[in-house]
């Protein structure tokens, strides 16, 4: 796999250098103008099934209606729809450490398929093991030919961190549009960061990681670190500090996403007794601040605290409305929607769900659009319908009446421009309206791999289609 | 309809004391002691934040669930000399918190084999401001909720944060009652309590043990408009403006509802199969819409309270304590407002009541397995047992 690489690595470089810049002046509807619609229902959208604990939706690759359902309990469910019924299915269950009760943070917490998925039956998962305070382990699994997680599937180590205290251990992993593997941890637990953990860059605790897992080992002797490093990671080769780290200053990055058109990370930053915060991390090396800082407030010191070299918060939750953020997800369907590129996300405690429009560095124009108890995560599916997971759908957690949610409001379309690779000259007359003008495009995968090099259509006419395998037309803002 | 017949069936080991309190109720007694006054002594010697529920443990006698409004509920047992509280199981809910907020948690009821199955329900006001109704499982051990169970058995949107209804329970025939509000504001704006198609200002009743196809419920079958049309057959009874708290009389098996009125009368009813209570019709046994209006098929309240004496009433329970008490078999009810709290016992063919004492802001009453009752404050958190 790691002769992918330098095609990953040339691809971002297309995205994020060339291509988005001109394509940001590129888009013809101007979403950003509009206030965001409070009109957003959840709909349980497996009917009446219920998830154990449920911490994460992710879509199967090169599917349309298959999920896998991470339980923190220790389980990985597969929801098929067949028949016209959803068909739950377990699939792969971990001997993890507690995840079984109340808000503990241990357990099974994330899960994600590897981009190849299809033709190498690749994926990972992070849960905490062993005893004491518990251990991070990142494994890499293989699928058999059912291409399904099984329990009895090959695992190896990717990573193996020992944790300092039971409470913040991150949870969302997954590959970049890069083809990087990232993770964060948060800052070893307990409280106010007690070894300044999250501010050393020769620790990964309070880090987000950027991994290679395509490629040689950089540690062949270790057998708790299984990856490479990218060369060109912020910190490669510089002394007393780990060349795995890509930002850091994070105290639990519980939940973190990839903008799907930016390519930028968005990360909920669960804080400690004032504010919550959503960070976006746009380049590696950013330090964001914890525990000089919660959000934008001095922590440690509490007063005259440095801004050097800090990245201010995109947003700050203060305590009345947030007091355990679930960063979010982008809804990137329908361009002409009023949701287009709208940040949705929340708060495990207060369940508030939020959208916000982002605006450069910055979110703005919130909206409290509704409630999800006890939510855990948001996640986005091919078509780029937007769910919210309820680790338990009552007002005191239990563990047999978790919930996905679908997001569904008329203005939460999803992609109008969703049209299979072949069928791109379909007559879609939103499809026609959209070209009237110039636009940017990029055609995706089903998996939401990008295929191809994003193209700006100049005039009136239809965009060809290109090669035969089923894509969707995303529209780039 | 449950009858009484079968109520008594039911209840069969409380033959005996039937007897005993037909005659009460009857005024069979010899000799009319003189009124010695009423003891309402702290019964923990613990507070409460907002207490609205003291029911005793099924088969663990001597241990208490006191629901706080706030959304916890604490274990109550005894520990050397005195009582010790610990936390039971902890909900968020929205409100209840201050004041006179009428949302938050509000009822508890355990399942009448508890002790087999360990299930219990709660009713509160979820964060998304709807009522909710929701099955758990205690733990073994008796000491906590189990974490391991929580079915939602009932959901309804209410549309106004006061008028939560409070008390769910079983009754003798072995069905989950829910007292629902009118939904809220004044005057019950869209005369929810008389809407057939609406489950706000009614009491419904549910079989919980079985489920119809795709509800969490069965529909008793002899529920009293399962065959009408334009009715939704969970109802038991209409025409109820915000029934607090009620009970089911030991012995009869009826059910006594303190149904908290508008701006005149306070009511204390015995709810009957099928019966319209009267709101927003009438408020108590007064004309609410207007005057002259239709009192036919109205069933009348046992209580109509005016406004000197009470505000907002809080439904009791009966005391089945101590057997030579003037009291045994008596209805000890409340008002939450005035405080008054009052014995109503049937003389002479009339329901008579006497003050004997008083409660700040009293939210609730219950009865221990002797038969002892009790008196919740809601501001000074403090449970009081009443030497009746």
């Amino acid at each position: 796999m790691n002769t992918t690489a330098p095609h990953h690595e040339r691809r971002l470089e297309k995205l994020s250098a060339t291509a988005m810049i001109p394509m940001l002046c590129a888009l013809a509807i101007d979403t950003s103008a509009q206030t965001i619609p409070n009109n957003v229902t959840f709909r349980n959208f497996f009917g009446t099934m219920q998830f154990n604990r449920p911490v994460q939706i992710v879509p199967y690759p090169g599917e349309d209606s298959a999920y896998v359902v991470v339980q923190q309990s220790g389980r990985l469910v597969t929801v098929r729809h067949q028949g016209g019924n959803w068909v739950k299915t377990d699939s792969a269950s971990f001997s993890v450490f507690n995840g079984t009760s109340g808000g503990n943070e241990q357990g099974l917490l994330g899960f994600a398929f590897h981009p190849q998925f299809s033709a190498n039956g690749k994926y990972y998962v992070y849960y905490i093991t062993g005893s004491g305070n518990g251990v991070s382990l990142i494994a890499q699994r293989t699928a058999g030919v059912t291409r399904r997680p099984l329990t009895a599937d090959a695992q190896s180590t990717v990573i193996r961190l020992a944790q300092p205290f039971e409470n913040h251990n991150g949870g969302t992993i997954g590959f970049g549009p890069d083809g990087k593997f990232y993770v964060a941890f948060g800052d070893g637990g307990s409280a106010n960061d007690p070894g300044n953990r999250a501010q050393n860059l020769d620790t990964l605790l309070g880090k987000v990681l950027r991994l290679d897992v395509d490629t040689a080992d950089a540690y062949p002797a270790d057998t708790t670190r299984n990856y490479g490093i990218p060369a060109d990671n912020p910190f490669v080769g510089q002394a007393n500090r780990r060349g795995e780290i890509y930002a850091y200053g994070l105290r639990n990055p519980y939940r973190w996403s990839f903008h799907p058109l930016t390519g930028h990370m968005w990360i909920g930053d669960v804080g400690q007794n004032t504010w919550e915060e959503i960070s976006r991390v746009h380049q590696g090396g950013l330090n964001l601040g914890w525990r000089i800082r919660e959000a934008s407030y001095c922590f440690n010191p509490s007063t005259g605290c440095t801004s050097d070299g800090l990245t201010a918060p995109a947003r700050t939750i203060q305590r009345s409305h947030g007091q355990s953020v679930t960063g979010g997800t982008f809804f990137t369907g329908d361009p002409t929607a009023a949701y287009h590129n709208v940040y949705i996300f929340g708060d495990y405690a207060t369940d508030h769900v939020w959208a916000m429009r982002p605006s450069g560095a910055v979110l703005t124009d919130s909206v409290r659009i509704g409630q999800v108890l006890n939510v855990t995560s948001f996640d986005r599916d091919h078509q780029g319908r937007v769910f919210a997971v309820s680790l338990s759908n009552s007002a005191s957690v239990a563990n047999n009446n978790g919930v996905v949610f679908i997001l569904e409001s008329p203005d939460m379309r999803p992609s109008s421009v969703s049209v299979r690779h072949r069928d791109a000259a379909a007559k879609s007359p939103r499809l026609a309206d959209l070209l009237r003008t110039p636009h940017a495009y990029q055609w995706r995968a089903l998996d939401g791999s990008v295929i191809g090099t994003p193209a700006t259509h100049k005039g009136p006419a239809w965009i060809k289609p290109k090669g035969g395998a089923k894509a969707h037309l995303v529209m780039i803002p | 309809m449950f009858s009484f017949r079968r109520a008594l069936r039911l209840t069969a080991p409380s033959f005996a004391l039937a007897t005993f309190l037909v005659a009460a109720l009857c005024g069979a007694r010899t000799a009319a002691a003189a009124d010695a006054p009423v003891a309402f002594a702290d019964a923990f010697g613990l507070t409460f934040d907002r207490p609205v529920v003291l029911a005793e443990i099924p088969g663990r006698p001597g241990e208490f669930l006191v629901a706080e409004q706030s959304g916890k509920i604490q274990r109550v047992a005894r520990e050397g000399a005195g009582w010790r509280k610990s936390e039971f199981v902890s909900f968020k809910v929205l409100g209840g918190k201050r004041w006179e907020d009428e949302r938050g948690l509000l009822g508890l009821a355990f399942h009448p084999r508890f002790a087999e199955n360990r299930l219990y329900y709660v009713n509160y006001v979820s964060p998304l401001e709807n009522t909710v109704v929701e099955e758990r499982r205690a733990h073994e051990d008796g000491s906590r909720d189990s974490e391991s169970h929580a079915r939602r058995i009932l959901e309804v949107e209410q549309p106004y944060g006061n008028h939560n209804g409070g008390t769910i329970g079983f009754g003798p025939d072995g069905h989950l009652y829910i007292g629902m509000g009118d939904g809220g504001s004044g005057g019950d704006p869209h005369n929810h309590a008389q809407d057939p198609e609406s489950l706000l200002g009614k009491m419904l009743r549910v079989n919980v043990d079985q489920r119809d196809s795709g509800a969490a419920y069965a529909v008793p079958r002899d529920n009293p408009f399962v065959r009408k049309p334009g009715y939704r057959p969970e109802i038991w009874a209409v025409g109820l403006r915000n029934p607090w708290k009620w009970t089911f009389h030991p012995v009869t098996g009826s059910l006594w509802v303190g149904d908290v009125g508008q701006g005149e009368r306070e009511e204390i009813s015995i709810v009957p199969r099928g019966g319209n209570m009267g709101w927003r019709i009438l408020e108590a046994d007064r004309c609410f819409e207007g005057p002259g209006c239709v009192r036919k098929g109205m069933v009348p309240p046992v209580v109509s309270l005016p406004r000197s004496e009470a505000r907002s009433v809080t439904g009791g329970e009966f005391y089945l304590g101590n057997r030579t008490s003037k009291h045994y078999g008596a209805y000890i009810f409340g008002d939450y407002k005035t405080g008054h709290v009052w014995s109503l016992r049937r003389r002479a063919g009339r329901w008579e009541r006497t003050v004997i004492g008083n409660v700040p802001s009293v939210s609730a009453f219950a009865r221990d397995a002797r038969g002892d009752v009790y008196a919740l404050g809601l501001k000074d958190g403090v449970v009081r047992k009443l030497g009746l």
